[in-house]
């Protein structure tokens, strides 16, 4: 309908790249962390993969099987590096059984730092002051080329 | 007003409308295995689990996996299955498909089916139904895969 060729070629290559990008130029993966007590701090290492630029899309806290009595605080940065590289301090509150949090921050929000797709594997850390809490986490990350 | 062409219009429609169609990421939440505690989550009782869903964005339910099964479901009168819904109604995001009679070696990827996006930032359910009729038995993990769209 009286379209140029740049602009049917321009619609041409934008579908192509949108399809491109649906069919897996990325993809999110899901790590489960067992549960953590929070009465000490913990330490989990999560792998990633040479050539991929990484993103933390959610940390998901959820599934606990014991109430937490203070409020917990997140790490997560490079294993054996800089360890609060990419979340520094994020807030965990006091939780109940059956409850469940996102904890920021996240891709997306102001001052996030994108992952290197350097295949350096990260290192979530929990701090708390408390005695008594056991939870898990879901850490969702996005790779991308 | 825009200063747009009619063909700009479209092709911004058009894009806005794809983009709408592709999660912005997606998430499997496991239940059971978790480890100190709770390894696998008991469908002869029934079970929930309270998620909450991330601000900003809308889910849907893309799919269950039963998996790791350490007791064989029973099926006598009902089936079990996996809903996803609010503290209002158990299903309103998903009606799980029905489990059957899965065994250790029979994992199950019940087909079910969507009906509505979880709203984002809220609280929502995923219940585990128990099977009714003679002695209500499963015992299994369970993964369940969302994708979430910018709202």
């Amino acid at each position: 309908m009286g379209r140029s060729e740049f602009e049917r070629k321009l619609e041409d290559v934008l579908s192509a790249a949108v399809l491109g990008a649906q069919k897996g130029e990325s993809f999110c993966v899901t790590y489960k962390l067992a549960r953590k007590d929070h009465d000490a701090a913990w330490k989990a290492a999560v792998p990633m993969l040479i050539g991929y630029k990484a993103e933390i899309m959610s940390i998901l806290r959820f599934d606990a099987s014991e109430a937490s009595d203070v409020a917990e605080t997140l790490d997560i940065g490079v294993l054996d590096g800089d360890e609060d590289a990419y979340v520094d301090g994020a807030v965990v509150p006091i939780f109940a059984i059956g409850s469940s949090d996102r904890v920021a921050p996240i891709a997306g929000v102001a001052g996030y730092t994108a992952i290197p797709g350097t295949g350096a594997a990260l290192v979530v850390t929990g701090t708390s002051a408390g005695t008594v809490g056991i939870t898990s986490y879901a850490i969702t990350i996005r790779f991308y080329k | 007003m825009s200063g747009r062409t009619q063909f700009e219009n479209e092709l911004l429609e058009s894009l806005n409308g794809i983009r709408s169609r592709m999660p912005a990421f997606t998430e499997t939440i496991v239940f059971g295995g978790a480890g100190t505690v709770n390894t696998f989550e008991d469908f002869g009782d029934g079970w929930d689990e309270n998620i909450k869903a991330p601000t900003g964005y809308k889910g849907k339910v893309m799919g269950v996996a039963i998996y790791g099964i350490t007791e064989t479901f029973n099926a006598t009168t009902t089936p079990a299955r996996v809903d996803v819904g609010n503290a209002a109604d158990s299903d309103a995001y998903y009606v799980g498909g029905t489990i059957g009679l899965a065994a250790a070696a029979t994992p199950a990827h019940p087909e079910g089916s969507f009906r509505d996006f979880i709203p984002g930032g809220s609280t929502f359910i995923v219940k585990g139904v128990a099977p009714t009729g003679g002695t209500p038995a499963g015992r299994s993990r369970c993964a369940v895969t969302i994708a979430w769209f910018e709202e």
